[in-house]
């Protein structure tokens, strides 16, 4: 009896013994080296994913952390900023406050310069004035002496002399 | 002895100077030295210094003394 391929039933039983001889050889021969390579692939991924998420979790870590440090850098510099800034005020504000107390002094030494140099002019002007007040009355005395009032001059210098 | 110096604005008169002369031998006595001066810049008056002694009547020294005053 002739089957469809040429084969014969003897062959397809041959053909399907090497082939349940192959399958339990390879079953043997080969099963156990492979499912370890692939455990031990496996193991590796594994391994290598939990590497990945502890080293993903640690930058997660690490990138708080550091966000943590910039927020608390960027609070130093702010409070650095602001401490700065209140300095130059406060400097700023004494730096005034001495000026305007300066240009008070100045003010007040000019104005006692002026009052002393009015008083000053003043008393000279007063001095000269008397001075020039007594020189019109010399003058005018001179002229007008007449020699009764020199004859009383003379009497009354002599009772003072005489009485003393 | 003592020395009285008068010195007057004015040329006196004689009759004045003789005035004068008597009153101050009576105050300093008769051997007193007596000498006369004429200073035109007194204006009128006179000044009599008795040895330290300076009674001064002239108008100059009264203008001087209100000058001062005027001056205080």
């Amino acid at each position: 009896m002739q089957l469809p391929l040429g084969l014969s039933p003897l062959e397809i039983l041959l053909h399907a013994f090497n082939f349940a001889v192959l399958l339990i050889a390879v079953r043997f021969l080969l099963w156990k080296p492979i499912t370890n390579f692939m455990e031990k692939r496996q193991a590796e991924y594994l391994e290598a994913e939990e590497k990945s998420k502890e080293a993903l979790k640690e930058a997660e870590e690490l990138k708080q952390k550091y966000s943590a440090l910039v927020e608390e850098a960027e609070r130093d510099k702010q409070a650095i900023a602001r401490k700065i800034v209140d300095e130059a005020n406060e400097k700023a504000d004494h730096i005034i406050k001495e000026a305007r107390q300066h240009a008070h002094e100045i003010t007040a030494h000019a104005k006692k310069q002026a009052e002393n140099e009015a008083l000053k002019i003043k008393s000279e002007v007063e001095g000269q004035i008397i001075s020039l007040s007594v020189d019109i009355a010399e003058k005018i005395l001179g002229r007008e002496v007449s020699v009764e009032d020199n004859s009383k001059l003379i009497e009354d210098c002599l009772k003072e002399w005489e009485s003393s | 002895m003592s020395r009285v110096t008068v010195i007057s604005a004015k040329r006196l008169d004689s009759a004045t100077l003789d005035g004068i002369i008597s009153r101050i031998r009576k105050k300093a006595g008769e051997d007193v030295e007596i000498n006369i001066e004429i200073d035109s810049d007194l204006i009128g008056g006179i000044i009599i210094r008795h040895d330290d002694i300076v009674y001064d009547g002239s108008v100059r020294y009264q203008l001087e003394r209100i000058k001062r005053q005027l001056k205080r």
